[in-house]
């Protein structure tokens, strides 16, 4: 039988509890039994990971560039701005500067996926400097809807949205 | 926002604050790793010349610049959640601008040039996003933040590509950690994106059975979806520790009963208590006043004392340097007068 607590070495303590005349039993192996002297077992997680964020970066760096052929290595392995160079990326989880991300791009990008899930960014957009994002990224939408509408039939919606677009397009070239 | 540690907040909530961070950084400037100290310190004025617009912001904010205190007087700051230990590494070139409630503080010069951060108390995620989206908005009238179409706001570590938001709670969790359960927490956590931690976030311990749960992934949402997300998760966390609280009070009453007014009797009669004991009977008689057990104490009392027993404050608090030994003995005496 398995240790109940970790679940990987076989039971060989046996522990009865008997509080208020209720009998609780449990089988665990000699390790979890010394972790956990005293029977009270206290709820003391380990949350000093063994893995900091660091090491989990660059494991994957390695990883994906083992998996990569020769031809999508790192070409550029430092970034021309800040002088932030791959292995020191990779030492520190951090980068130098905002171009690093376009001079480590390649090996970066399936980084970000595998970290984040997802690489395109859906949150908010600078108010000031991402007006001209925001309007791009509405016209997308808008054009969107048009088709949803056209394709469910519904010209009126249609129509309206079509004369959306054109006003914003106007007005993008002025 | 009302201040987590003096809030009057419901007695039984298990949530005690709410935390929104977002990470900033300053386009055409290198990161702060990267950033010499005379830059550094330079960045810091810029930034406040963005930020003390009016007179009413010179009147609610001040700037606490690192560099100027030593290291017990900025110590005290992190023991109470208002800067991270990161900015207080990169002490040469880091300052933050606090507000007089304590609920807002802006880093710079942490990982990233900017951190604004936002604490109010209970489980209340919208309201702290609110008021950090607020001083976001008022930053960017004069910054321009690094921002790219696709990756978001650009931050040092990909860890906060995108939203560059961390929402996170923080959580007092006695019945789960008692009955074992931390574990399967953090793996359910973890399978949703979302991670759990000690007091003092990344690599600390749960002291006192408080924790912080929070977002891990940044990128491909939006910002509402991320405290929505950690909104339902964290109700279902609630959930299991009420009803882990609900059995214990079912099938050991007076040993629950017994553990808290221990725990309560030692804190109110001990002479030299140390800094870890101090919080997990801390944490014991927290759990009586959640759970109307213990009748007499406010929960604000316990926020403050949880605070005042670290180190540093008790440290500043004494007006002098204290060996290890001299500070269990006041630390006992302070809690000691505050409970009797």
């Amino acid at each position: 039988m398995l240790c109940e607590l970790c679940k990987q070495n076989e039971a060989t303590v046996y522990i009865t509890k008997i509080i208020n005349s209720t009998k609780q039993e449990m089988r665990i192996c000699e390790k979890c039994a010394k972790e956990n002297e005293g029977i009270n077992i206290t709820g003391d997680m380990n949350l000093n990971a063994p893995f900091s964020l660091q090491n989990i970066l660059s494991g994957l760096m390695d990883y994906i560039n083992q998996s990569q052929t020769s031809e999508t290595k790192p070409l550029e392995p430092n970034c021309k701005k800040c002088g932030t160079t791959y292995s020191e990326f990779k030492k520190t989880g951090v980068f130098g500067c905002s171009e690093c991300y376009k001079y480590f791009n390649l090996t970066i990008t399936p980084v970000i996926k595998r970290v984040q899930g997802n690489t395109e960014h859906l949150g908010k957009i600078p108010l000031k400097s991402g007006k001209d994002l925001m309007e791009r990224k509405r016209l997308i939408q808008l054009k969107d809807d048009l088709q949803k509408a056209i394709s469910t039939e519904e010209y009126e919606k249609a129509a309206q949205i079509r004369d959306l677009i054109r006003q914003l397009q106007s007005t993008e070239k002025q | 926002m009302e201040n987590w540690v003096n809030s009057k907040r419901e007695e039984n909530e298990i949530v005690l604050s709410s935390r929104i961070r977002l990470a900033r950084n300053i386009k055409d400037v290198p990161f702060p790793n990267k950033l010499s100290i005379e830059k550094g310190i330079e960045l810091v004025s810029e930034i406040e010349k963005a930020f003390y617009i009016t007179d009413e912001m010179k009147e609610h904010f001040k700037t606490i610049n690192l560099w100027k205190n030593d290291w017990t007087y900025n110590r005290v700051f992190l023991e109470k959640h208002l800067i991270s230990s990161k900015l207080l590494i990169n002490g040469k070139k880091a300052a933050f601008i606090l507000d007089n409630d304590e609920t807002t503080s802006i880093m710079i010069n942490e990982e990233d040039h900017l951190r604004l951060q936002c604490i109010t108390s209970g489980l209340n995620l919208t309201e702290a996003y609110n008021e950090a989206d607020r001083y976001d908005n008022l930053l960017e009238e004069t910054i321009d933040f690094a921002f790219d179409e696709k990756l978001g706001y650009l931050t040092a570590c990909p860890t906060n590509l995108g939203t560059g938001l961390r929402a996170s709670v923080m959580i007092h969790l006695p019945a789960l950690s008692s009955t074992n359960e931390m574990n399967e927490v953090l793996n359910a956590l973890t399978q949703v994106g979302m991670t759990i931690r000690g007091l003092y976030g990344e690599g600390s311990k749960a002291e006192g059975c408080l924790y912080q749960i929070s977002n891990q992934i940044t990128l491909g949402l939006t910002e509402m979806d991320i405290l929505n997300n950690l909104n339902a998760v964290v109700d279902q966390v609630i959930r299991r520790e009420q009803l882990s609280r609900e059995q214990i009070l079912k099938n050991h009453k007076y040993e629950l009963e017994d553990k808290i007014f221990r725990a309560l009797g030692l804190l109110k009669s001990a002479v030299i208590l140390s800094s870890k004991e101090g919080l997990n009977l801390l944490s014991n008689v927290r759990l009586g006043v959640e759970m109307g057990i213990v009748k007499e104490i406010e929960i604000s009392k316990i926020n403050e004392l949880s605070i005042e027993v670290e180190p540093a404050n008790l440290q500043i608090k004494n007006n002098k340097k204290l060996s290890e030994k001299e500070r269990d003995i006041f630390r006992a005496k302070l809690v000691r007068e505050k409970l009797n």
